[in-house]
């Protein structure tokens, strides 16, 4: 089972879909907000200096994993439920903001208590960024976006919680690499528990599979291949199960299976 | 095979400005770091720094030695 689920999830199936996970009461606000207004320093400038036990550290308070794209949808769902429309804001990454990478759309969707957080960091930016932020943002711009962002930037959405004990989920991010730095972080020091595989893996039909290439072309893990044979093969090691190959795919050959379910891969997150 | 990437703080003076380097690097070396500092005058200052956080995972393009306007990363292997 995955390591969150074992923790945090309590009586639900997934530690993300724990409603207790949402319940502001549990956040702890005077970490989300020193993470929040000191996120240069605890990504960029500590790393450089103290390394992996500065990362250790953070993985203790910040918790991610990857999600398909129903179950970000589901806990957009879940969020408007409990706040009302209002509740939810889509604005920019900071990762891609101090990283360099190409900040176009509002990646970023947190609510609660890391929106009011956000809403701070919002009044710093530039006006042409300011035109773009959603707010407020809903359920049915989720399922549209999210979809949208899959196919057209190649994104893997990834929830985190923030907090050592009771981890208060707070956003849902749209990744990408090289400049996410939880996946970065993950990556580099080899922490997973930075950013956990999802509860799913890569399935490939290889009857409908029709070779076009788009699932080798949108992977950001290098996990799927079209062989010359003429159909994809998957890696599944290397898999995050993110289902961005999925959306893509021309003749609906992927399908997403349990992670459970495979003895392999049972205990690989 | 150790890369290192450094930058010479002195020559790079609008960093928050110009990020060429954090766009052109595939690899995302840099980062963008913004400090409170206490000036001369004793006001409270945001300034900003590039730092090369991921200088081991360079691959040395050496786009970003080209693209700097002030020629002040300097990539040794």
């Amino acid at each position: 089972m995955c390591q969150h689920c074992i923790e945090h999830a309590g009586s639900a199936k997934r530690w993300y879909l724990n409603i207790e996970a949402l319940n502001e009461k549990n956040a702890d606000v005077e970490w989300i907000k020193k993470y929040h207004t000191e996120y240069s320093e605890i990504n960029i400038v500590k790393p450089k200096e103290e390394g992996i036990n500065h990362i250790r550290e953070v993985v203790k308070h910040r918790k991610g994993q990857v999600v398909l794209f129903e179950e970000a949808v589901k806990l957009c769902k879940a969020v408007e439920k409990i706040g009302g429309p209002e509740s939810m804001i889509a604005t920019f990454c900071p990762c891609r903001h101090l990283r360099g990478g190409f900040i176009s759309e509002p990646f970023c969707i947190a609510w609660g208590v890391s929106m009011n957080f956000k809403k701070a960091y919002i009044n710093k930016l530039p006006q042409r960024f300011k035109k773009k932020i959603i707010y407020p943002f809903t359920v049915d711009d989720a399922n549209e976006l999210f979809k949208e962002w899959e196919i057209k930037n190649k994104v893997i959405h990834g929830v985190f919680g923030f907090g050592k004990d009771k981890p208060y989920i707070g956003v849902i991010c749209n990744c990408e690499m090289p400049y996410c730095h939880p996946m970065k972080q993950r990556m580099k020091y080899d922490i997973p528990e930075s950013y956990l595989k999802s509860h799913y893996v890569v399935s490939v039909n290889t009857n409908k599979c029709k070779g076009c290439g788009n699932c080798q072309m949108h992977c950001q893990f290098g996990a799927i291949r079209l062989t010359d044979r003429g159909f994809a093969v998957v890696n599944s090691i290397n898999c995050f199960g993110c289902g961005v190959c999925r959306s893509t795919c021309e003749g609906d050959a992927i399908k997403m299976v349990e992670r459970e379910n495979i003895p392999l891969l049972k205990e690989r997150w | 095979m150790g890369v290192s990437v450094s930058i010479d703080y002195e020559k790079c003076f609008n960093p928050a400005g110009c990020v060429k380097c954090l766009q052109i690097c595939p690899v995302a070396v840099f980062g963008l770091a913004s400090f409170k500092e206490t000036g001369v005058d004793g006001v409270m200052k945001k300034s900003y720094r590039i730092i090369p956080t991921d200088d081991d995972l360079c691959v040395v393009c050496n786009s970003c030695t080209e693209v700097c306007p002030e020629k002040c990363i300097v990539v040794k292997v």
